[in-house]
């Protein structure tokens, strides 16, 4: 049980502390940029962990009703909504990033910054604390062998935050320019991927058509193995998507792309825009 | 490497159009053939589900267990946790003719099964 512990916390725990990094990332790029004249606050990043958890607390407890929901498939139907929001709050932060001195100090585009990025946080915590506290809850309320599981669940846990701490140095510590090109290309990765799973969820609770499958990536790289957990927490990577789901991704992809800080990021807008 | 992209994009333009079918799928919803699976002492009963080749199928679970398990396959891209003493529904297919092993994540070294598509 121990190190099915490790596995499953770390699954969870690892997609939102990818998420949480990179947002951190943008956070270093933006203040670096700014010289400090402009600040974006990192106080969000406690306050959203707690909300998050207390959230997840809060849907864990209600696990039943909600999957009972929808003639039983309302787990499906909230994880997507969960998704989708969470795909517009990394698509809105996108086009919200100043690529403009004087948007730096506009407040309300700094405060709209802030509630996407305290929504996406609070959102993933959500969506995987709440499978964690599904896993742990059941358990340990059954009066099994608790403690391995614990240390387990610890494990997993210290290690997907490791992974984290490494992803931001590895974002943070690339030149300012590649700094930025990096982070926008992993947040049109990740809203891709928000949109590609809520799409799986739909078609899982039947509420959109089957489509085929577009390809099938399995003998490169399989699902199961350890860097297709990690590709998979990260981008969102899946051995056989459906069409559905890759039209998803690419919409999720291209509009982020599409977005100013993108264009600052490969055309370099701030040096004529000062 | 180009024809594979190029294939690729042949597939996913052909798939195009079946998004015009959404709003239709919600008229003409055939009967979807249903199957049951039961979790007891972290089993999967059957162990074995044999379902149709090319037939979207809906699979009912009951977990018998007082603990959660999560019925999770890589290769049906299907993941959803059911409570103790729970009962859910999960929608598979329609799929090709092979084997598509599913396990409990929660118990993985006894909650182990396969759906066999004929």
């Amino acid at each position: 049980m121990f190190l099915n512990a490790v596995v499953i916390v770390l699954q969870e725990i690892l997609e939102a502390a990818l998420m949480l990094s990179l947002l951190l990332a943008f956070v270093r790029y933006f203040n670096l940029v700014n010289g400090g004249a402009a600040l974006l606050r990192r106080d969000w990043v406690l306050l959203s962990i707690v909300f998050g958890i207390l959230l997840a607390w809060i849907y864990s407890h209600n696990f039943s009703r909600i999957s009972d929901s929808f003639d039983y498939v309302g787990l499906e139907i909230t994880n997507a909504s969960i998704h989708t929001v969470s795909c517009a709050c990394l698509v809105s932060l996108a086009w919200l990033f100043p690529v403009k001195k004087s948007d730096a100090y506009s407040s309300n585009r700094l405060f709209g910054l802030i509630l996407c990025m305290v929504a996406v946080v609070v959102l993933a915590i959500l969506r995987e604390g709440s499978e964690i506290m599904q896993f742990g809850g059941g358990i340990l309320g059954q009066g099994e062998a608790g403690l391995p599981i614990f240390y387990g669940g610890v494990v997993g846990a210290g290690i997907g935050v490791s992974t984290g701490v490494l992803l931001y140095y590895a974002l943070t510590g690339l030149s300012i320019d590649g700094s930025l090109k990096a982070c926008v290309l992993l947040l049109a990765l990740t809203a891709g991927n928000m949109a590609s799973q809520a799409i799986l969820l739909l078609n899982q609770a039947d509420w959109l058509p089957f489509t085929p499958t577009a390809w099938d990536t399995s003998a490169l790289l399989g699902e199961s193995s350890v860097l297709g957990q990690l590709a998979y927490a990260l981008i969102g990577y899946e051995a056989t998507p459906s069409i559905l789901q890759v039209v998803a991704y690419l919409l999720g992809l291209i509009v982020v792309l599409a977005s100013p800080v993108s264009r600052l990021a490969w055309v370099g807008w701030r040096k004529q825009a000062v | 490497m180009l024809i594979i992209i190029r294939n690729t994009a042949r597939r996913l333009f052909a798939g195009l159009p079946l998004l015009a079918l959404v709003p239709i799928a919600g008229f003409v919803k055939a009967e979807t053939p249903e199957i049951e699976l039961r979790i007891r002492d972290h089993l999967f009963f059957p162990a074995t589900l044999e379902i149709p080749a090319n037939q979207k199928v809906k699979i009912r679970i009951y977990n018998e267990d007082p603990t959660p398990e999560e019925f999770e396959s890589f290769e049906l891209n299907r993941e959803k946790v059911i409570v103790g003493n729970g009962e859910t529904v999960i929608f598979i297919g329609p799929l090709k003719t092979g084997e598509y092993p599913f396990f409990g994540e929660f118990y993985p070294k006894t909650a182990q099964g396969v759906v066999v598509v004929k």
